[in-house]
């Protein structure tokens, strides 16, 4: 069985914070004072601590081209369900890091990705594998089964 | 339920596979030079070089203690929590804080712990003896006072 995933990150404001997750993401509120707040977002357990002083720097490394902030987080969704928050965000116009789009389309490790930022500069990805299965499989063994050695498809 | 996926700067690879490996028994997914998936109970974890340092902390101050505001973990099932809890004592990391009990023998008992990884990227780890508490609400700032009582 999955256990629930807890992560704590620092925000700016809590009511912006709140409406951000809620309104969204549909994230729902836990327990919360008037320093944190913590949202069941996505079944795991995702906690706002208020320190303005935290959400300011971004560091990147540079992933398939585009710089991207090393430290994220997200959720692994289903394809559809990647497609229905991208179809949410779209709507929203959030300002994407990196749009939605797809890696390795119709090739072996097809996935979807999207990077954008909450209210207080945390990063935060979604992402969607076509085959699920294929989430922790090595290159290796994903290159084995289905014999494309040659092929390059991974760097 | 969806797997999380959290991606941290860490200073050494080799290190850091090292003890996601062999703390927490995760597999080793997909890797490159500069970075690695690990399997971390079903989530993937990503870590990635980055040269910066990690130990510029901010805490607040939660039930008494300084907990830096940043950090990332799992609620584990009671067992777990106390098997790995054995593997960090002896590999003598630094616990922000120590493995304690709270509310010990009440409604919502739980275990908890805050510990460095070599990176000092902050872990937290509990376990509530009851896992239905996990996103009960309450009127403030007391989190374990439950609906059960």
């Amino acid at each position: 069985m999955l256990m629930p995933f807890h992560l704590a990150i620092p925000v700016n404001d809590l009511e912006e914070t709140k409406a951000f997750y809620t309104e969204t993401l549909g994230s729902v509120i836990g327990r919360s004072s008037d320093i944190w707040c913590d949202f069941n977002f996505f079944g795991h357990q995702l906690t706002a601590h208020l320190s303005p002083d935290e959400t300011k720097e971004v560091r990147s490394n540079v992933v398939d081209e585009i710089p991207l902030p090393v430290r994220h987080f997200g959720i692994v969704l289903s394809w559809d369900n990647w497609h229905a928050l991208k179809d949410r965000l779209e709507a929203k116009e959030i300002d994407f890091i990196s749009k939605p789009h797809i890696r390795f389309k119709g090739q072996v490790g097809e996935q979807a990705t999207m990077y954008f930022y909450d209210p207080s500069y945390n990063a935060i990805e979604f992402k969607s594998f076509k085959q699920f299965s294929q989430l922790f499989e090595s290159f290796d063994k994903i290159k084995k089964s289905l014999s494309v050695s040659n092929h390059k498809i991974f760097p | 339920m969806y797997p999380f996926h959290l991606s941290i700067p860490v200073s050494d690879i080799g290190i850091a596979k090292d003890f996601y490996s062999n703390v927490f028994g995760c597999k080793i997914g997909r890797s490159g030079v500069r970075w690695a998936d690990f399997n971390f109970f079903g989530h993937q974890l990503t870590i990635h070089l980055a040269e910066f340092p990690q130990d510029d902390f901010r805490s607040n101050n939660v039930d008494g203690h300084n907990i830096p505001v940043r950090h990332f973990g799992l609620v584990l099932d009671w067992g777990r929590w106390h098997e790995i809890k054995e593997k960090l004592l002896i590999r003598d990391v630094t616990f922000v804080v120590k493995p304690h009990i709270r509310f010990k023998d009440k409604p919502g008992e739980q275990a908890s712990m805050f510990f460095l990884d070599p990176a000092n990227n902050v872990m937290e780890l509990k376990a509530f003896k009851d896992n239905n508490n996990l996103f009960a609400k309450n009127e403030s700032n007391k989190p374990l006072e439950l609906s059960k009582g």
